[in-house]
């Protein structure tokens, strides 16, 4: 039994769809810019990957009003995953096998932040009475049930930047137990708010500006100036089910979700990694073991690529960890060095990429990658895209603070 | 402007468009309107009028009219208050 992806939608800072964001990974292109959503002039990083999505001219204002961004991202991405997938809940699938799973880290912040500026400058009744909805994680997930209808399993998962990669085996380990026939999985973020955005930079996880370097070239993954992520908001949801399913009713199968590891490594201080990779590597064996192949059967990988020292250093142990000297020849990648890491929404991000990569047997580079860093022993793919002839494989690296780790492989 | 037109202004401020604000629309069934929807209705009707509205002591509001006659009552209270 076997579990396919048959939609993707996505709303990030390429735009709209897949098709910007993959023609902006083949082509190298830089979406990450200056932050104009909030002065951010007295942050270390002044650089994100903005989406230009207007809630306003998508969705119903009184749904708009008491929701916030993450929601708005969320269940825009999902229409669109559904609308390609063909998939109309209540027809083609019943509302009760139906399930949704969502990754995410930070919440709605851009709107309880106002909100709880209403409550200190002038008090309990000037707080929408929708913040405490809006706010939470799973605000995203309730919102993509009633927008669609759906009854089955949901869920959201709140894994640091492993919570997308989480979410989608949640998705397919439903529909494997028979709980649903069709999941809509993946993940989302909306960290550009003030406090948001303080988060993520006293959690040590973001570049900082240096130097000459530009917005867009502050996020240097497996670089030798490499110095933290550059974040960015989006959303990107695939519709996954079991292959016969989507047979039967004649589905366009877009790939597999052939194999999945998870593990768990957490070490102290508590923003670091083990430093050994053993873990990691682990979850990566595990994922490759699940989909019936070895390491030599992988055409790419696609990195978490956090370009924190330690993260990208142990990325490398872990690789080597898992497929030993093979690990030296295996094309690895890190496309969201273009567009920002979406947190939540970073590893559905690469399998969407991933999988329309392997159909173009295109492999698209790490944008900012020009000098490696030392003892990172990998195959980096730099400069221009790789052709990848016969790619048929991809393995995609998750992991997250608390030593959250989540890997996936895919079939094309 | 009248009490009624200002009702619909305010909740054309909220998310509403002016056509659906009809005196006989079911709060719930016709215009969706749900529990935590409605706080947001009456506090933008006080703070816009200057009035305190008692939601449980009104017995609830069932129609789009039902919050123009409760405004039409509190205001001349409210005035008087001044």
């Amino acid at each position: 039994m076997s579990v396919v992806i048959t939609g993707i939608g996505a709303v990030t800072p390429a735009g709209t769809g897949l098709d910007p964001l993959w023609e902006g990974a083949r082509e190298g292109v830089a979406h990450v810019t200056a932050i104009d959503r909030f002065d951010a002039s007295a942050y270390a990083c002044p650089a994100a990957g903005q989406a230009g999505f207007d809630a306003d001219a998508e969705l119903p204002s009184r749904f708009v009003k008491r929701t916030d961004r993450f929601t708005h991202l969320a269940v825009h991405a999902v229409r669109q995953a559904l609308e390609e997938a063909g998939v109309a809940i209540g027809t083609d699938v019943t509302p009760e096998r139906t399930g949704v799973m969502v990754g995410n880290i930070l919440g709605g912040w851009e709107f309880a932040e106002r909100e709880l500026r209403n409550l200190w400058t002038d008090g309990p009744r000037a707080v929408s009475p929708y913040q405490a909805t809006a706010w939470f994680p799973a605000a995203p997930q309730g919102n993509i049930c009633i927008d669609q209808g759906v009854k089955g399993p949901a869920r959201t998962f709140v894994a640091d930047r492993a919570s997308g990669a989480y979410a989608l085996i949640g998705g397919a380990e439903a529909l494997l137990r028979d709980r649903a026939d069709v999941v809509i999985a993946g993940g989302v973020e909306a960290p550009l708010s003030p406090y948001g955005w303080l988060c993520l930079e006293t959690s040590g996880l973001g570049a900082k500006a240096r130097g000459t370097l530009t917005p867009d070239e502050l996020y240097r993954p497996f670089d030798a100036g490499h110095g933290g992520s550059v974040f960015g908001e989006g959303a990107v949801f695939l519709i996954l089910e079991r292959r016969e399913h989507a047979e039967r009713r004649g589905a366009t199968i877009l790939g597999e979700l052939a194999g999945w590891g998870v593990s768990t490594d957490g070490y102290m201080p508590y923003y670091t990694v083990e430093p050994t990779g053993q873990v990691l590597g682990r979850a990566m064996r595990t994922a490759v073991d699940r989909a019936g192949v070895s390491g030599e059967d992988l055409g790419a990988v696609f990195a978490h690529g956090s370009a924190i020292p330690f993260e990208d250093v142990t990325e490398g142990y872990a690789l080597h960890e898992a497929f030993g000297p093979t690990a030296a020849h295996v094309p690895v990648t890190v496309p969201k060095s273009g567009f920002g890491h979406l947190l939540g929404a970073a590893a559905p991000a690469d399998v969407a990429l991933a999988l329309r990569g392997m159909r173009e047997e295109t492999v698209p580079a790490t944008v900012n990658l020009g000098r490696p860093a030392p003892g990172i022993d990998l195959d980096l793919v730099r400069g221009e895209a790789r052709p990848a002839p016969g790619w048929e494989h991809t393995l995609v690296v998750s992991r997250g603070l608390g030593g959250v780790n989540a890997c996936l492989v895919l079939r094309r | 402007m009248n009490v009624r037109e200002e009702v619909v202004d305010v909740l054309r401020g909220i998310g509403f468009d002016a056509g659906e604000l009809e005196d006989g629309r079911h709060l719930s069934r016709d215009l969706d309107i749900d529990s935590t929807e409605l706080v947001e209705i009456v506090v933008a009707l006080e703070q816009h009028f200057g009035i305190d509205i008692d939601a449980e002591a009104e017995g609830g509001f069932t129609t789009f009219g039902d919050l123009v006659d409760c405004v039409t009552r509190l205001l001349p209270a409210a005035a008087g208050r001044g």
